[in-house]
């Protein structure tokens, strides 16, 4: 990962950078990994944040459990983890949070019953305002065309004021 | 400057007014609410049942050995300032209710020992046990946000009613009698009868 | 000094309150009766106003300075401890001394508006005083009677209650004054929108006056949200920059909308089109501007940045702010299409149609976030029932959108007036459109497979490569005529056309920004991992080594400090300092982040909890390119800067106009 984002920048701007990121690869801690003792994040630890991540902290109010220090979301972190470990899901764990908490537990409401509303309105205005503007943009071309053809006939200045419906 | 055209009457008009009347109308009924109130969706369903270690005695509890009586489970911790608000209310509801089948239980989470026997030794003890939720895993079976929480569980051991915030004498009264509690043993117990029709009311 | 310092602010805060409305009944007595004499009178009501409350500040301010605890106010966000800066800043620390802020805007923006414009706007000024001076009363009566900053309190209190710590900070000392500048810069061509309307005519000097004010209104918001995003990223202590909490889509929305005016202004001024339209973006943005004020200090979305939420503020505002939409969109429907010319747009391919589709995207961008901020206020009361709308969910429904706004920064510009065609266009753009697609390909290889990702890379080459190109012929062209240097041609072909190359500056800083927010939303690396001393984590290109960790202590404030030592590959290495600070008075704990910054991205370290031992949890974040969105930010000022440069073209008031 590391490696591609470098190129990828690199690609961005000048076109023949590949070859610069490659060089970099060397990671002196590979090497040196005899003394002190490396700490990688545990595939457990991935998991909570992917689970705490999609949970709202209760008394925080715009954090999510994983970004909080709150004790209550510690103490979500801590279950979650014993529940993972116990081999729950995702959604299993999800589901334990959100009998107890409600919806509002939730980062993002969950797509059923009522909550559609939310998921479908961004793509139903964008269309809805897509189609009107394709509409009053032909009929505008239609009356400007109109209009001009009147010009050339009578060669008179534009009279009449028309309205523009936007 | 002076001529006078006639306003002309666009569909976009009717959705500028409308969509204006809309918000107006929900920013209004908005202003008022609580919105620390978060409906609890355990209300309806059987309580958790724990066992746990009591604050003053080192006897465990659980919340099935209460079947039979209504239970009012009140969170709380020394560090929360809202309970000390609550205190004096907790302590003459209790008092209100001995005799009757109500037990109070208190929940002692996120605290330490000390400082919860501190808490009760500057204000009164509380005439009932609290069992000690030390991380507050219980408070996340019950789907608590913050402190002080209390939860009204009937006789069957159905929860009833839960509050969040500090307690008053009426909130403690109304949500007694939703679970029941003394309706049914009206009769047993004649001392107090005019309590009963505050609490049907 | 005593207390009587903090009378005479509260009784100049009154006097100006006075003068708001009698600058209202003067301006509308000088249009009743045709008499220049009232609006002079206005005229020096609004300065004097901009004096008074200036006056005001300064007593509030003052009493920071000299730890007047006497003062209710400064007694409650500052403490004898704290520093002077933040006692300065402390100003607008809390809601009334932020609203106090707010006003002290309205009234130089005010005074400025009526010192410059006085001259070539004079059939619009009776209209223009009366908006600003009505503004400014609101303001003053919600400031006197709701939300007084003046109060005193005897016996003076012993020492402060300090002020919240998470604003005991530098980058603080800049984001709410810039934010509120923005929000408040929009006020004056809302004024000349309603002076457009009243008068049903917006022309060439209207569309001058109104794009200058936009711009730097857009500008201050465009500091002010990057500034909260920066103050966020280093303060809070979580990684990231945006929450898309509700105080901060609040501060979104009117972005959205004015962008979308700076837009669509350029076809009023250029072909004369889409007046009623551009005067709609203007009362949007501003009303967008106070809805979020209502919306952080009426108590109705509960947010981490809230400030004391109470209904009767809340009443009040919802009050102004219904008041000041019915009188500006019933203007709006009322006579709004005295405005129109005669012109339409003639071609579905053309620069004013693609300027639509722009304001399109923008308009419903700024839509959507407000229907998913309101989302959870209209659930509650229609079923009772509470959910949350999160970062999750915008970042779900917007990333689309801003894909499409992207697409058309390459599109639009390039477009010529009037009329083009599809074929025209094929020609145009096969070439970036086909580097977009390899760059997306040679990406989605080197492991972008995030198809958002994916596409984002090959729009912002597309982009890039368009503008490039495009720049390049004209220069070119420019060449073969005049035999110059490139660069000659190209500093010849800027300087007459600022605005146009402003504006590109401007799209070059917003896609080197949107690399930056790209490079750490997709790309981002962070692990959570327990650390003894000794220990060691991998972080992006860094090896990081735990060493120790201590208590220090700061003015106001304990902390525990932890020691890091990182080591790049290259063998450069250096300490990285997180701690946790501990404020006795407010009784609160803050973690401050540690942060080695770099061009390629940042390295990130938060301290945890402490286990004892030495043993500290530790979260460590690589974010890579964020400091391109800082430096984006800087290239879409120097853009702005080139474009307002360029002199406004003087306009010759004709006789019969003139007022006196």
């Amino acid at each position: 990962m590391r490696v591609s984002i470098k190129i990828i920048i690199a690609a961005l701007f000048v076109m023949s950078a590949p070859i610069a990121g490659q060089a970099q690869d060397a990671n002196p801690a590979k090497a040196e990994t005899a003394a002190p003792k490396v700490q990688v994040e545990s595939r457990l630890e991935r998991q909570v944040r992917n689970i705490a991540s999609l949970l709202r902290c209760p008394v925080c109010q715009g954090e999510s459990v994983y970004d909080s220090h709150a004790d209550v979301a510690v103490e979500m972190k801590t279950l979650i983890a014993e529940k993972i470990t116990a081999g729950e899901t995702t959604e299993q764990i999800l589901t334990y949070f959100k009998d107890r908490y409600g919806n509002y537990i939730l980062m993002e409401p969950p797509a059923e019953g009522l909550h559609w509303v939310i998921w479908i309105f961004p793509g139903f205005m964008a269309l809805l305002g897509a189609m009107f503007l394709v509409q009053h943009l032909r009929s505008s071309a239609k009356a400007e065309q109109q209009r001009f053809e009147e010009q050339a006939k009578s060669k008179e200045a534009p009279g009449e004021i028309e309205e523009l419906s936007l | 400057m002076a001529e006078q055209t006639q306003i002309v009457i666009r569909w976009w008009h009717f959705a500028l007014i409308g969509v204006m009347i809309l918000m107006f109308v929900m920013f209004a009924a908005g202003l008022g609410r609580d919105t620390r109130f978060i409906p609890s969706p355990l209300i309806g369903k059987p309580a958790y049942d724990f066992k746990l270690k009591q604050l003053r005695a080192d006897k465990e509890i659980s919340l099935s050995d209460f079947k039979g009586t209504a239970v009012v489970l009140n969170f709380w911790a020394s560090w929360c300032v809202a309970c000390r608000d609550e205190h004096h209310v907790l302590l003459e509801s209790a008092k209100k209710y001995t005799g009757k089948p109500v037990q109070f239980l208190g929940v002692n989470s996120k605290d330490t020992k000390k400082a919860a026997i501190g808490f009760m030794e500057q204000r009164g003890f509380f005439p009932y046990p609290s069992v000690v939720d030390g991380q507050g895993r219980l408070g996340l079976e019950y789907g608590v946000y913050g402190m002080p929480e209390t939860f009204f569980i009937n006789e069957k051991g159905i929860i009833v009613a839960k509050h969040i915030g500090a307690l008053t004498p009426e909130i403690v009264e109304k949500n007694i009698g939703l679970t029941g509690a003394l309706e049914q043993r009206a009769v047993s117990i004649s001392d107090d009868a005019s309590s009963k029709k505050e609490v049907r009311q | 000094m005593n207390g009587s310092l903090i009378e005479i602010g509260l009784g100049a805060t009154s006097i100006a309150l006075v003068l708001s409305v009698a600058a209202v009944v003067l301006s509308f007595l000088s249009l009743q009766r045709g008499a220049p004499a009232f609006l002079h009178s206005a005229r020096h009501a609004m300065i004097l106003n901009a004096l008074l409350i200036t006056l005001g500040c300064f007593t509030i301010v003052w009493s920071f300075v000299i730890k007047d605890f006497s003062v209710l106010y400064v007694a409650q966000n500052s403490n004898s401890q704290l520093p002077l800066l933040y006692r300065l800043t402390a100003l607008w620390g809390a809601h009334e001394g932020s609203l106090m802020l707010w006003l002290w805007f309205l009234a130089s923006f005010t005074a400025i508006a009526v010192l410059v414009h006085w001259k070539s706007h004079p059939l619009s000024m009776p209209y223009v005083i009366m908006t600003l001076a009505g503004l400014q009363f609101g303001f003053l009566v919600f400031i006197l009677f709701l939300s007084n900053p003046f109060i005193e309190v005897h016996p003076a209190m012993p020492d402060g209650r300090d002020l919240n710590p998470l604003l005991q900070d530098p980058g603080l000392a800049f984001h709410p004054p810039t934010l509120y500048m923005g929000y408040v810069a929009f006020s004056v061509p809302f004024a000349f929108a309603i002076a457009a309307l009243a008068r049903g005519q917006s022309g060439r000097e209207w569309v001058v006056t109104t794009r200058r004010w936009t711009l730097f209104a857009w500008v201050a918001l465009t500091s002010g949200i990057l500034l909260g995003g920066y103050w966020a990223y280093y303060e809070l202590g979580w990684g990231g920059y945006w929450a898309w909490d509700p105080v901060e889509n609040a501060s979104l929305m009117p972005w959205l909308t004015g962008t979308a005016f700076l837009h669509s202004i350029m076809a009023q001024d250029q072909r004369n089109l889409f007046q009623t339209w551009n005067v709609f973006l203007i009362i949007t943005t501003f009303g967008l501007s106070l809805l979020g004020t209502f919306l952080v200090r009426s108590g109705v979305l509960t947010s981490v940045h809230s400030f004391a939420a109470d209904p009767g503020r809340g009443a009040y505002i919802l009050g102004f702010l219904i008041v000041v939409s019915v009188i500006s969109y019933g203007l709006l429907i009322w006579r709004g299409n005295r405005l129109v010319g005669p012109h339409k747009v003639s071609n579905l391919v053309s620069r004013e149609s693609a300027l639509l589709y722009n304001n399109l995207m923008f308009v419903a961008a700024a839509v959507i976030v407000l229907t998913g901020t309101l989302y959870p206020l209209a659930i509650e009361i229609l079923t009772g029932e509470r959910v949350s709308v999160a970062a999750p969910y915008f970042n779900k429904v917007m990333a689309p959108l801003m894909l499409g706004i992207v697409l058309l920064m390459g599109l639009g510009p390039l477009i010529p007036w009037r009329k083009s065609n599809f074929a025209k266009l094929r020609k145009q753009f096969a070439l970036p459109a086909g580097l977009a697609v390899a760059i997306a390909i040679i990406a989605y290889f080197l492991g972008a497979t995030d198809i958002i990702a994916m596409l984002a890379i090959g729009l912002i080459g597309f982009v890039f490569a368009a503008t490039m190109m495009d720049i390049i012929a004209a220069v070119k062209a420019n060449m073969r005529v005049t035999e110059r240097s490139w660069s000659r041609s190209l500093s010849s072909l800027a300087m007459n056309n600022q605005r146009r190359y402003g504006g590109f500056i401007v799209h070059l800083g917003t896609l080197v920004l949107i690399i930056g927010v790209v490079g750490s939303a997709f790309f981002k690396e962070e692990a959570t991992v327990t650390l003894k001393p000794g220990d060691q984590v991998i972080s992006g290109p860094y090896v990081l080594t735990y060493k120790a960790i201590t208590p220090q202590k700061g003015p106001n404030y304990t902390e525990r400090m932890a020691f890091f030592e990182w080591k790049k590959d290259d063998g450069t290495t250096g300490t990285l300092t997180p701690s946790k600070r501990h404020y006795p008075v407010t009784s609160t704990v803050t973690t401050e982040a540690s942060i080695l910054s770099t061009m390629l991205g940042d390295l990130y370290v938060v301290l945890g909890n402490e286990h004892g031992k030495e043993e500290v949890t530790t979260r460590v974040f690589w974010n890579p390119l964020v400091n391109w969105i800082w430096i984006g930010w800087l290239i879409v000022l120097l853009g702005v800067f080139f474009a307002m440069t360029k002199k406004a073209p003087k306009i010759v008031t004709q006789p019969k106009e003139a007022l006196a």
